[in-house]
């Protein structure tokens, strides 16, 4: 379950995130990478191993109608598989990082010194009070002005 | 119900005698003008096309090229 943090949190972390950590800082470590990987094989399905499956099938078919030796031993079309297979290993993959600076908290554990970060509005610095010597009256009553 | 192939495929000269040769009609005797390679030719570059058009780019473009040219050889008379 996502934990409840005020949206400002977030913007820092995201903006550390941007600043700070490259792709393969994600993509070494398991929770980014299972997000990024998982996204990217939803994105690759969806959109052109789907293409590649019209395609290849609308070929096989018109093929396998047509009694031609070309497909003949996929006459039900089980080599798309294959053919899918070859396409994922040489493809370079492309990571929607956007993902994660969405969504920072997943990527809270490689922020280094995440407190000293989150802390680093909070800590205004208390203006110091100076007064010249010669603005202090030699008859300033402290025990009147404390 | 899912198909599994279970036809082996007879062995007919190497992958470029096969290349070489004309598409046939199996159930006759027609016989294409277009070689088998011209037809891989044109898978290979409709896949490619695929591909780039989907804004994928390919790692290792030779390799590629040999691997679907060895699939459609395989499930190929």
């Amino acid at each position: 379950m996502m934990e409840d943090f005020p949206n400002d949190m977030e913007k820092i972390e995201e903006e550390y995130l941007r600043e700070n950590l490259t792709e393969e800082d994600f993509l070494n470590y398991e929770p980014t990478r299972d997000l990024l990987h998982r996204n990217f094989m939803e994105k690759l399905e969806r959109g052109l191993l789907k293409n590649v499956e019209i395609f290849y099938n609308a070929e096989r078919k018109d093929m396998v109608n047509s009694i031609s030796n070309m497909f003949y031993y996929d006459q039900q079309g089980s080599f798309i598989s294959e053919l899918s297979s070859i396409i994922y290993s040489h493809i370079k993959p492309e990571y929607d990082l956007e993902l994660i600076y969405d969504n920072p908290h997943i990527a809270r554990p490689l922020i280094k010194n995440y407190d000293d970060i989150m802390n680093r509005d909070n800590k205004k610095e208390i203006p110091k009070i100076l007064i010249k010597k010669e603005d202090i009256k030699p008859d300033f009553d402290w025990a009147k002005n404390i | 119900m899912d198909y599994v192939n279970t036809i082996v495929r007879k062995r007919k000269g190497t992958f470029n005698d096969w290349q070489e040769r004309n598409m046939k009609d199996l159930g006759g005797e027609l016989t294409h003008s277009v070689k088998n390679v011209e037809y891989l030719i044109y898978f290979y570059n409709e896949i490619k096309r695929l591909v780039n058009s989907g804004g994928y780019s390919i790692t290792n473009e030779k390799e590629f090229r040999n691997k679907i040219g060895t699939l459609l050889y395989k499930i190929s008379e």
